[in-house]
């Protein structure tokens, strides 16, 4: 029996869907069995960052409104064994499914996978609703920006609301030269606003929008620091205890330079 | 001259961590209506010790406001008195 996890945030934008692709690629890479699902019903997403667009045939609304049975709608992921999606319907609407058909299909995908990782759509409605309605734990993805973190608050009393008090926070497009100078609030500020208990930093880095170009979870790239971030979070995801990366500039440059050398001998 | 430029960007995460801690509170603030009228009887309750507060047209706001680019949030009650009673003299 697995657990499920939703990837939430309130704010839109800020890389709910990023992290959910990621972390489940990071999962399954670690050996984990592991189901992404896209709840943002009618702007589907999740299936483009991670490249597998093209093979959808049944969605979340076909398995709820029972046109085909969950086995039929899962992608399997090719690359990572042990990875699943199921995607989002993108000409329905969010109004289609309600809370408890969606802690139905969760508690399902739990007998067969040990993460259900459900990335929530944007907004405070009915989709996030449905989406939290089958979790036990929650990742709240912010950035240091204030509509952000204000929408994390926001979040973390619905959630708290809704019976879910195993919150997690992410700290995502992080900026060490800014937070340097004094223009980003650091990860300690963000953490004393919200009190929430902190799960990973992930900074922000040109090699995540490379990477969804592509369609290829970051989670593969070791020598991408932000690849790295997300591996350490699926690590705590799974119990272990993984010390945060330190993600200045100098740090990063140096693990380059020493990965590329341990590298060349391959 | 290098002082000063690190001044001002210093600056710039505390304004974002004063305001954020401001919109909090006041988002925070934001109680359900049970607890409001909880608040406007209670509150009403104490005064009626006092005064003879007209408790039907009382009213209790929790508002915010701008004093000098700093965000406070306070409680403003509204209690009609109809009369003062000289507590003194009645004892």
């Amino acid at each position: 029996m697995g657990k499920t996890i939703v990837i939430t945030s309130g704010k839109g934008g800020v890389g709910k869907t990023t992290t959910t692709a990621n972390l489940g690629a990071a999962l399954a890479m670690f050996g984990k069995s592991v189901v992404v699902v896209d709840a943002d019903i009618g702007l589907r997403n999740l299936d483009v960052v991670m490249g597998l667009e093209n093979r959808i045939v049944y969605n979340l609304v076909d398995v709820i409104e029972g046109k085909c049975r969950i086995k039929q709608a899962l992608i399997k992921d090719k690359r990572y064994e042990g990875l699943y999606l199921l995607a989002a319907a993108q000409t329905k609407d969010k109004d289609c499914i309600n809370p408890l058909q969606m802690k139905k299909l969760c508690l399902d995908l739990q007998e067969s996978f040990e993460f259900v990782l459900v990335d929530s759509p944007a907004g405070i409605e009915n989709g996030f609703k449905n989406a939290i309605a089958g979790a036990s734990q929650s990742i709240i993805v912010t950035t240091p920006e204030i509509s952000a973190v204000r929408d994390a608050d926001r979040i973390i009393g619905l959630l708290e609301a809704g019976g879910l008090y195993q919150n997690h926070l992410l700290i995502n497009r992080v900026r060490p030269d800014l937070i340097k100078k004094g223009d980003m609030m650091d990860i300690n500020d963000v953490i004393d606003i919200l009190s929430l208990s902190l799960i990973g930093v992930v900074p922000d880095n040109k090699d995540i929008v490379v990477s969804t170009n592509k369609g290829e979870p970051i989670a593969s790239n070791d020598k991408s620091l932000a690849g790295r971030a997300f591996k350490n979070i699926a690590a705590r995801l799974m119990g272990q205890n993984i010390p945060f990366l330190d993600l200045k500039d100098n740090t990063s440059v140096l693990v380059r330079f020493a990965e590329a050398i341990s590298g060349s001998g391959r | 001259m290098i002082t000063k430029t690190k001044q001002r960007t210093e600056e710039s995460k505390e304004i974002a961590k004063e305001r954020l801690k401001n919109i909090l509170l006041s988002d925070r603030i934001n109680v359900s209506n049970e607890v409001h009228e909880m608040i406007k009887t209670d509150v009403v309750d104490v005064i009626k010790d006092y005064f003879d507060a007209n408790e039907a047209k009382s009213e209790v706001y929790i508002t915010s406001c701008n004093e000098d680019s700093v965000i406070r949030t306070s409680l403003i009650a509204v209690i009609p008195i109809n009369k003062t009673r000289n507590k003194n003299k009645n004892d």
